[in-house]
């Protein structure tokens, strides 16, 4: 072979390349895509999904979604779980940074919807005025971190470079010793930042005559600091699973907890996977085949306790029949198929459990 | 820049505001129902001008705007109907010969922009005489919008054949459903390049202030003593929001804008979104 024929990696020849054998190695695992469709997964493969933390150094997801295929299904049931790799939606950390900020340019925004009393005598006034407030009421704000995994750091950093925060703005954790809230600085709203809520069942659950998960958690421990005070939960990712959920668990836990004042304000929506949904996206479709196919090996999948609380884990946690892959992590709310590993069940995406 | 996000402007104009009407696109005379101006209900005076396009350099808004020399003022631009080359050079006139206490009001229509899908595309800078074409720079860093026609794009890569291509994603609450399709419309002209995923500009246009002050910085970045070598150039798209404020950060940065030629990017039946204010340091 002469040099010219070389095809170096990272280059247009060896992404056709990548596409064509990709297209014969699925071919020979009984499963038929276009070319359109070899270059798409090829691309996001490369752009994305090679990246996924829990892949060991030099491992790809072409690699892994070959085997996965053909490990976990029987030919004739590959076609339809390659419908499942066709709706993924991969969440980089690039993504996730942005995501982060536009977290905070939302409660930015979100003050002004409240702002009053904003002088409107002509433009220069009404700008000045208007950011002047802005930039008093976002400092009378306290962010939490709801979740480990919301790139707090980055996040801190990014506010900081816009306004004069101070340390305690910030709380790195909702579950904090009592003591320790009394150094907050004077608020007048807070932020409750989380990743993901996809089912809602981890931010609110009604179980066993009581309210479990993070938002009474969190009442319970701030209680004291935040009566009256208006309350943001702000996942980054919210699906439509979760919003459901989350209004009427939340309609009646305000109810019962009237002094508490909560609202829902997500960064991104994202709603349940096209292979398994229904007709208007309400809910699972149980007669598409990857609804069967999620039926078919859920004997394989072995619900923990954790997983328990949010019912059967058939098409995901809480039932939200996601296809969403974070590069940090797969959330267990995605369908089963893609993150498990019990039973010799071969991942596509392996998961690590925040609940052992 | 400030961005208003409302349909109607929250505060009073005062007597010395202006409504800029550009001649022709903008005039009543047109007949075209389609090309037919319907112009923002502004109370303020109404100014016609003359475009760049039919007359070299846009004389008189100084002029306009001359008598109010202490009274913070602003003019008023509304896109409809306007070429993005006209566009252009309406902000970098108003950049380089307007006092600092008037500011620029640019009504933001809702919607995506037209873009034109041929292979006309041309290298242009915004002056105040005009957009000057051709003079393409040796070496370019070419910030591209992905929500642009493909082979389009792929065709004005070729044709500027760029150092370096950071391309502009539009990033909004829809973002997980949406970014991927964006991207692999253009999966050739990516690999084609080498380009890099590290090198995707998110644009969040849900907060337009933020996107000029970062994409501005972006732009500015380049350490002039290298300027004659590496040049900005921009091929603006996607949302109305997105598209102008894209093109007001390249006009201020003084880049290069590389675009389909005659491009009416804003139609004349679209509806308020918003209002986008410059202003120079008072």
């Amino acid at each position: 072979m002469v040099d010219t024929e070389k095809i170096i990696p990272y280059t247009v020849s060896s992404f056709k390349r990548q596409i064509k054998l990709l297209k014969e190695e699925l071919s020979d695992l009984g499963v038929k895509i276009s070319d359109d469709d070899a270059a798409r997964i090829s691309f996001l493969a490369r752009r994305k999904y090679d990246r996924y933390d829990h892949f060991f150094p030099g491992e790809t997801f072409e690699s892994r979604l070959l085997k996965w295929l053909g490990i976990n299904f029987e030919k004739d049931e590959r076609q339809t779980a390659f419908e499942i790799v066709q709706g993924l939606k991969f969440v980089s950390a690039y993504e996730m940074r942005e995501l982060s900020k536009m977290a905070f340019e939302k409660a930015r925004f979100g003050i002004l919807d409240v702002l009053k009393d904003v002088p409107t005598t002509d433009w220069y006034t009404y700008i000045e005025s208007r950011n002047r407030k802005i930039e008093e009421e976002i400092m009378k704000s306290v962010f939490v971190a709801f979740a480990d995994d919301i790139g707090f750091d980055f996040f801190r950093r990014y506010a900081d470079t816009h306004y004069f925060f101070e340390k305690e703005n910030f709380v790195e954790y909702y579950k904090i010793h009592k003591s320790s809230l009394d150094e907050l600085p004077k608020f007048n709203r807070i932020f409750l930042l989380d990743q993901l809520s996809a089912s809602g069942t981890t931010a609110i659950r009604y179980s066993e005559g009581k309210w479990e998960g993070k938002i009474p958690t969190f009442r319970e421990i701030w209680k004291d600091y935040i009566e009256g005070t208006p309350v943001y939960y702000c996942p980054y990712i919210l699906s439509s699973v979760s919003e459901k959920n989350l209004k009427a668990r939340l309609g009646q836990y305000l109810q019962e907890n009237s002094k508490m004042r909560i609202f829902i304000n997500p960064t991104c929506r994202i709603s349940i996977s096209s292979c398994v949904t229904n007709k208007d996206g309400t809910g699972i479709d149980e007669n598409k085949p990857v609804s069967r196919l999620c039926r078919k090996y859920y004997d394989r999948f072995k619900p923990d306790e954790h997983i328990q609380k949010g019912g059967s884990a058939c098409y995901g946690y809480g039932g939200a029949g996601l296809t969403l892959v974070l590069q940090s992590n797969c959330p267990n709310d995605s369908i089963y198929l893609l993150w498990h590993s019990f039973n010799d069940w071969y991942p596509l995406f392996p998961r690590v459990s925040h609940h052992r | 820049m400030d961005y208003l996000g409302c349909s109607t402007v929250p505060f009073k104009l005062t007597p010395f505001d202006k409504r800029i009407i550009i001649r022709p696109h903008q005039a009543k005379s047109i007949e075209n129902p389609d090309m037919k101006y319907h112009p923002p209900k502004l109370n303020c005076q109404i100014e016609e001008i003359d475009c760049v396009c039919v007359k070299r350099g846009v004389k008189g808004l100084n002029d306009i705007v001359s008598p109010l020399k202490i009274e913070r003022t602003m003019l008023w631009l509304d896109p409809r109907l306007l070429g993005t080359e006209c566009l252009a050079s309406f902000i970098i006139n108003w950049k380089k010969h307007v006092m600092p206490n008037v500011a620029l009001g640019i009504i933001v229509p809702d919607g995506c922009v037209n873009q034109k899908t041929d292979l006309t595309y041309e290298i242009w800078k915004a002056e105040d005489s005009g957009p000057i074409y051709g003079g393409s720079p040796k070496e370019s860093i070419w910030y591209p919008s992905l929500a642009r026609d493909s082979s389009s794009l792929l065709h004005a890569m070729q044709k500027l054949d760029p150092y370096d291509i950071f391309p502009l994603i539009e990033f909004s609450d829809t973002a997980i459903e949406l970014t991927d399709s964006a991207i692999i419309n253009h999966t050739l002209m990516l690999e084609e390049r080498g380009s890099r995923t590290r090198n995707f500009i998110y644009l969040d246009i849900l907060h337009p202030d933020r996107v000029f002050e970062q994409f501005y910085g972006t732009l500015s970045a380049l350490p002039r003593i290298i300027s004659h070598v590496f040049q900005t150039v921009i091929t603006p798209g996607g949302t109305a929001i997105g598209f102008l404020t894209v093109l007001a950060a390249g006009v201020l940065a003084e880049s290069y804008f590389l675009t389909p030629s005659k491009e009416i990017p804003i139609n004349s039946k679209t509806t308020n979104k918003g209002i986008m204010i410059l202003r120079k340091c008072v």
